[in-house]
């Protein structure tokens, strides 16, 4: 068996992927189940407003994804960076300062990164995942000392963030939606899809492929903080962080997203849509007495099927 | 369709050219004998039994090799240890290599050996492993003049000796000197099988199907110096001076392998020189960035296509490298001026066939802007021989002047107005017309 790559891209590919992993989650819920009462009420039974408030953090952190992918950029640390997010809208007690200050923690978290990718080469996979462990440490840091609510008696937790409505998170979504759809038709971000061709072809258009680099890592870095900070001012309640409970998951839930949208911005959207419904199923699931990290499981079946997605996309199996 | 109803045969002691334009189904016919690509229809016989190729593994075990422009040679291990490698027992190749009169040095590293002497491993190595048929992609591609006579004669000894070649080019002339018979393919279809006295004219009729026109290569103004590079030195390249006048033509000639893809990126200062000066139409711009050079209008046509195309993007995206406005439009009149193959704007850039990549990069580089010094490394490898026409015409009309490296030393003779020679790294010589080739030939292996 070889893989050929196609002429052209065929997009219908993600098609067969999305069947490829909704099968595959059917298959999980009823072997897990062993009934099939039980299993279609897993899979049927919805929160919308939870699901919404899934879909956007899952789309916001996806979209920081799409944007290191697509420039050829390895930023695997969207939960460190959605940690820090996330930890800089405690300090703040109004959602926009905390959602700019998510931005900017996002944006620090990944500088240190991308310094290095930038001077020094160091592969930006490896340093954004090692980030991701000093996030955790840091948010139980400040869980435990600055930020620490020493009005919660009996246990460990940081101050409360700042709510934002539904309809709110939702509109800063779009936003970001918005913003980085008409960057990709610039002219500065063709540069930075050009470099996920290699730093050469950047240089020969006429621009610094590490400023792009470094660009695109940042804006990757922010979107991700963005998506920590609106995850934890969304919650209905419990808006705070736990000694226990610093990470969340979504990083990888996003990283997902935007390979099982085909690393396209809308695909990413309709992919963050599907992610939240497994989310929801996963609940489900805990609710009917498996185990909570199933929704991981049923979240890496995605992703999975989202490679598989993307590599038919590129390339045709020949089967000599 | 890459081939179009294409029938080929190749008899035992022969040579069989293969000859056509980029595009024309010859990499296909010979991706299809030697089992890379199953064909949608027709047959393969091989010593008058049909066959299935299944894979190259399993066409180079029936006896049919392939030696391509890139060879399967590791360079860090000897030529006796790749041969091992390779399954090959050392003394039969050494059988051959003096029924060839072909020197094999087993301890020499792969490394240090010449793209002529790989090339002669390789075929050697084929030959040990019982090829009958040897399938030679553009064999001359990457070889000096020298080399390119030595390897014509080997392939005759190889044809007296009962093997049967197959020898791809888009060079008449070489097909012409080395053919028994030879095969023009033109946009997948075969147009013809010619025998010897091979007529070059009705050759090129046949790959064009209409004439060509040629420019003859001489200035129609030459002016003051617009362009200097001074002591130039990088990391292969020791020293190098070249300098262009207005209206003038000059081609950087070399072995292969002497460093002029590093001479060429610093003369157009897509690479910083160690030390040196480039001057560009009296600006000192040494040093300075690339994006510099091109605000002066200085263009660069590397050899290496994958610096100047994202091949992953599509072709549109790629045009906007250089495009501000009117793209589709530009694109569009682009691709019926050098005829270039693309099916749609949106088709991915590396989908197209090499020269039709190259035939891209030249529309946006030349004809998209007004460039004052064109700096192009190999500009008319993979080209044919219409578009090489239209190319060297565009040439003439760069405000500035034009400094491309050439493989091929006619080729230079014919076209420069001056032609510099590099060799290990160095300009060693420079010459102005009248020409001697021979000469210029010579001190291209000095």
């Amino acid at each position: 068996m070889r893989l050929v790559q196609r002429e052209s891209p065929a997009p219908q590919h993600y098609l067969f992927a999305a069947a490829g992993s909704l099968v595959t989650v059917v298959l999980i819920v009823l072997a897990a189940t062993g009934d099939v009462y039980k299993a279609v009420n897993s899979l049927l039974r919805i929160d919308v407003v939870n699901m919404a408030r899934i879909f956007v953090v899952v789309a916001v952190i996806g979209l920081a994804s799409v944007i290191s992918y697509r420039a050829g950029l390895w930023n695997i640390g969207q939960e460190g960076q959605a940690i820090v997010g996330a930890l800089a809208a405690l300090a703040s007690q109004n959602p926009v300062e905390a959602l700019i200050l998510g931005l900017s923690a996002g944006l620090a978290w990944v500088a240190v990164p991308t310094a290095l990718r930038v001077l020094l080469d160091v592969n930006e996979a490896v340093s954004t995942f090692l980030f991701t462990f000093v996030a955790v440490y840091t948010a139980r840091y400040f869980v435990e000392g600055p930020l620490r609510d020493p009005t919660k008696k009996g246990f460990i937790a940081s101050a409360e963030a700042p709510h934002i409505d539904l309809a709110a998170a939702l509109v800063a979504m779009a936003v970001f939606y918005g913003l980085i759809t008409a960057f990709f038709n610039t002219r500065h971000g063709l540069m930075l899809r050009l470099l996920a061709s290699g730093g050469d072809i950047v240089k020969y258009a006429g621009a610094s492929p590490k400023a792009y680099a470094a660009a695109a890592l940042a804006l990757s870095g922010m979107l991700a903080g963005a998506g920590g900070a609106l995850e934890i001012m969304s919650r209905d309640a419990g808006r705070y962080m736990t000694l226990q409970q610093v990470s969340t998951g979504f990083g990888l839930y996003g990283i997902s997203a935007s390979w099982l949208g085909g690393l396209s911005v809308y695909g990413t959207l309709v992919a963050s849509f599907y992610i939240a419904w497994l989310y929801q199923v996963g609940i489900n699931l805990k609710i009917a007495g498996l185990p909570a990290l199933v929704t991981n499981a049923l979240v890496g079946v995605a992703m999975t099927w989202g490679l598989v997605g993307y590599v038919l996309y590129k390339y045709r199996v020949v089967w000599r | 369709m890459a081939l179009d109803g294409v029938d080929f045969d190749v008899e035992r002691g022969e040579v069989h050219g293969l000859l056509g334009e980029n595009g024309a189904g010859k990499s296909t016919l010979i991706s299809i004998l030697y089992g890379v690509y199953a064909p949608d229809g027709g047959e393969v016989y091989f010593k008058g039994r049909r066959v299935w190729l299944k894979s190259p593994q399993h066409a180079a075990s029936m006896g049919i090799s392939l030696i391509s422009q890139h060879f399967a040679l590791v360079e860090s291990l000897t030529v006796g240890e790749n041969l091992r490698l390779a399954g090959v027992d050392l003394k039969r190749a050494f059988d051959i290599a003096r029924e060839l009169g072909v020197e094999l040095r087993p301890e020499k590293y792969v490394a240090d050996l010449t793209v002529g002497e790989r090339q002669r491993v390789e075929i050697i190595k084929a030959l040990a492993r019982n090829s009958e048929v040897l399938l030679m992609d553009e064999p001359t591609a990457l070889l000096g003049p020298r080399e390119v006579k030595a390897l014509l004669s080997l392939i005759r000894r190889l044809a007296q000796l009962g093997v049967a070649v197959v020898f791809v080019t888009h060079k008449i002339r070489e097909a012409v000197e080395v053919a028994d018979r030879i095969t023009v393919l033109r946009r997948g279809r075969r147009v013809g099988v010619y025998k010897k006295p091979f007529d070059e004219g009705e050759l090129l009729q046949a790959m064009f199907g209409g004439a060509v026109k040629k420019t003859v290569g001489k200035p129609s103004r030459v002016g003051e110096v617009v362009y200097r590079a001074e002591g130039l030195k990088g990391d292969k390249i020791r020293q190098a001076t070249v300098e262009a006048r207005e209206g003038e033509l000059v081609a950087v000639l070399g072995v292969a392998g002497n460093g002029q893809e590093e001479l060429m990126e610093l003369l157009s200062g897509f690479k910083k020189p160690k030390s040196g000066r480039v001057v560009v139409a009296g600006v000192d711009l040494t040093g300075r960035p690339f994006s510099e050079f091109l605000k002066r209008g200085v263009v660069y046509l590397p050899e290496d296509r994958g610096r100047a195309l994202a091949k992953d993007l599509d072709v549109l995206d790629n045009f906007k490298i250089r495009c501000r406005t009117g793209c589709v439009e530009k694109l569009e009149e682009f691709k019926k001026l050098l005829d270039i193959d693309i099916p749609s704007p949106r088709s991915r850039a590396g989908a197209l066939s090499g020269g039709n990549q190259q035939k891209l990069i030249l529309a946006r580089e030349l004809l998209l802007g007004e460039p004052y010094i064109v700096v192009a490394s190999y500009p008319t490898r993979g080209l044919d021989v219409e578009t090489s026409e239209k190319f060297y015409a565009l040439l003439r009309k760069v405000r500035g002047a034009a400094v491309i490296s050439v493989e091929d030393v006619e080729e230079a003779a014919e076209r420069a107005d001056r032609i510099y020679v590099v060799s290990r790294g160095e300009v060693v010589a420079s010459f102005t017309p009248p020409y001697e080739v021979d000469e210029i030939a010579e001190t291209m292996t000095l």
